[in-house]
């Protein structure tokens, strides 16, 4: 009985699963960006895994009523309560969407959740692939990265939980 | 109505009218004789009868004078009772006529005889009572003849006017008898005289009838002789045409014969060649009967495979149900494992190690992902293709019901052959049998028509017979016509 690519693939996956415990940690490795890929406001953008707090999806949103429009609401996270900001608005961003995943940004009593609408996966780059965005860029969005071929502006989280705190 | 009455009822009708003014004549005759012999019964049975009694009223009145006149000179007993016997006769003889008299002239007479009787006997036995001896018998005579006999003289008298009454009586009767015989006599000879009249002019007027009648029917005859003559000439041609007519029809039915023979001929092959045909049509129905059962066959496991491909379409949406929640899971431990990254990152040096770990586990849950849409694609063809096998098959499976049906058509259609087939047979022999007997048949039509013509030339013969009996039949009936009216002339 002959293989098939499903058992190949398995087979494939079995073997990289046990060389990862063989082999020894790479430095490059250690030295690669992780990247998280997400699309907000019907744009494409990537964000430094270790500049947020982490990734979740968004639970049940308390509106709240607010001057700032980007304010979406208040959610509760493992017993606290966070608010949560729409980041297509926080990048003035054209499109509407429907958010469903939030990242978490700063710290302590500062904390606050910034919704977007869809995750689309995780990416490791070396640090050299992030570029400096061309003239004229948007705000927060100073450095772009070539990702499955397309350029992907990338997000700096400190910028923008600073303008959003007003520090 | 005269008219309408044949010869012989003619006839019947004038003999009968003479006849039964004969028989009128006869009774007439009859009623007469029998007038005359009741009327000379009566004249002599009643009036001479009487004539004799009244005759025998002056015998007994002579009698009992002498029968007196004996006893007055003997003075015997005998003579006295002789005397008495004699007048009890004479009475009863009158008491009869007196009863029998039917006239008061005659009754009239009578009692005047009864009335001069009783004075008469008075005087006599007043004459008788006396005794009778020798001496007084001259005075008894003496007295008998002074009283007795003008007495006796009178009754004479009487009697004789009665006598002479019933004389005249008698001859009246016979004068009267005579008459009616004559009157009798006389209506005969007017009642013959009648019926010999009625008879000539029976006759008479028989004969002017019948030679009119007899007349009109001989110029009938005449007439009709003179067409049957012309018909007979006509039935000469005809039979000659028809004799003509019959030597073509035998040349016809001769190559109708043979034409026959060939068609029998013909209809046994066709028999032969139907009979080959209804074998091969048997042996394709059993075939095709076969081949029904095979499609059944296939029918069925159509149906089998339709089930099973349905049945693997629902298994494979369990699949995929079961697929999202492994894709959910695989998602979640991504997100875990960022998470996991981020918290290791926080944690330092010692987090380092944490944070390969959870970055393997991210890429599993990255590879278990990108698998689970392998999965999902694989599975979104295989529901594809079992969507395509389920339609091909039903359709298909509608192929071979429709091929069945139509399977099941050209069976029955191929039974109906094999009826068809053999009714053909059938009806093939029975034109070889019936074209055989119409063989058959055509030969007997040939020997009769052959007979049919020798009929026709006897007719052709005897029509010129009948020719020559038609003119004869022409030339007795101008004789019988020209006789007829030379009699009616004469």
């Amino acid at each position: 009985m002959s293989s098939t690519p499903s058992d190949r693939g398995a087979a494939a996956l079995r073997e990289a699963f046990d060389a990862s415990f063989a082999a020894a940690p790479e430095d490059a490795r250690r030295e690669q960006v992780a990247l998280l890929r997400l699309r907000a406001g019907g744009e494409e953008l990537a964000l430094r895994v270790l500049e947020t707090g982490g990734l979740v999806a968004l639970g049940r949103l308390t509106p709240l009523p607010a001057r700032r429009p980007e304010v979406l609401g208040l959610t509760g996270l493992r017993g606290g309560l966070l608010p949560v900001l729409d980041l297509a608005r926080l990048l003035r961003l054209p499109g509407q969407g429907a958010p469903r995943w939030m990242v978490l940004a700063g710290s302590g009593e500062e904390r606050v959740g910034l919704a977007f609408d869809e995750f689309q996966g995780h990416a490791r780059v070396l640090p050299g692939e992030l570029h400096a965005a061309p003239a004229s860029p948007r705000l927060h969005l100073r450095e772009v990265v070539e990702l499955h071929g397309r350029p992907v502006p990338v997000l700096a989280i400190p910028s923008l939980l600073h303008a959003v705190l007003g520090h | 109505m005269g008219r309408s009455l044949t010869y012989s009822q003619k006839l019947a009708l004038g003999f009968g009218a003479v006849v039964a003014v004969a028989l009128i004549v006869a009774a007439v005759a009859v009623l007469a004789l029998r007038e005359v012999v009741t009327r000379k019964d009566q004249v002599i049975d009643v009036a001479a009868q009487r004539l004799v009694h009244s005759e025998r009223l002056h015998s007994d009145s002579a009698r009992k004078a002498a029968e007196t006149r004996a006893y007055l000179m003997s003075g015997d007993p005998k003579y006295l009772a002789a005397v008495h016997a004699t007048r009890a006769r004479f009475r009863a003889n009158l008491d009869n006529l007196t009863r029998e008299v039917q006239t008061a002239e005659g009754a009239a007479l009578l009692k005047e005889v009864d009335r001069i009787e009783e004075l008469h006997d008075r005087a006599v036995e007043a004459i008788l009572a006396q005794p009778v001896t020798r001496e007084s018998m001259p005075l008894l005579a003496a007295r008998t003849e002074r009283e007795v006999r003008p007495l006796r003289d009178q009754l004479d008298q009487a009697i004789d006017a009665f006598v002479a009454r019933e004389d005249k009586l008698l001859q009246d009767g016979r004068a009267e008898s005579t008459e009616v015989a004559r009157s009798a006599s006389r209506w005969v000879l007017v009642l013959s005289g009648v019926g010999v009249l009625l008879a000539a002019l029976v006759a008479a007027l028989l004969a002017r009838t019948l030679a009119k009648q007899i007349s009109t029917a001989a110029r009938h005859v005449q007439t009709s002789s003179a067409e049957l003559q012309a018909a007979a000439g006509q039935q000469a041609t005809g039979a000659k045409q028809q004799a003509t007519a019959m030597a073509e029809i035998t040349t016809t039915i001769t190559e109708l014969l043979a034409t026959s023979r060939q068609i029998a001929e013909s209809a046994k092959r066709v028999a032969g060649i139907a009979a080959e045909t209804a074998t091969a049509a048997r042996a394709g129905d059993q075939t095709l009967q076969r081949s029904q059962d095979s499609v059944g066959s296939i029918r069925r496991q159509v149906e089998l495979i339709v089930n099973h491909m349905l049945e693997l379409g629902r298994k494979s949406q369990q699949i995929g149900s079961i697929l999202e929640i492994i894709d959910e899971l695989a998602e979640q431990t991504n997100i875990l494992a960022i998470n996991a990254t981020i918290e290791a990152a926080g944690a330092g040096e010692s987090g380092k190690r944490f944070a390969v770990v959870a970055e393997e586990i991210r890429k599993l849950a990255d590879r278990v992902g990108g698998s689970t849409k392998d999965i999902r694609a694989l599975i979104d063809e295989v529901r594809s293709a079992v969507n395509t096998t389920v339609m091909a098959t039903e359709s298909g499976s509608k192929a071979v019901e429709t091929g069945a049906r139509q399977f099941t058509e050209v069976t029955a259609v191929f039974g109906q052959i094999a009826r068809l087939v053999s009714t053909t047979t059938d009806a093939a022999r029975e034109i070889e049998l019936s074209t055989k007997q119409q063989t058959s048949a055509v030969e007997q039509v040939n020997s009769a028509i052959s007979n049919v013509a020798q009929a026709t030339r006897e007719a052709e013969a005897s029509s010129g017979q009948a020719l020559e009996t038609a003119s004869l039949l022409a030339t007795m009936s101008s004789d019988l016509a020209r006789l007829v009216q030379s009699r009616d002339a004469a």
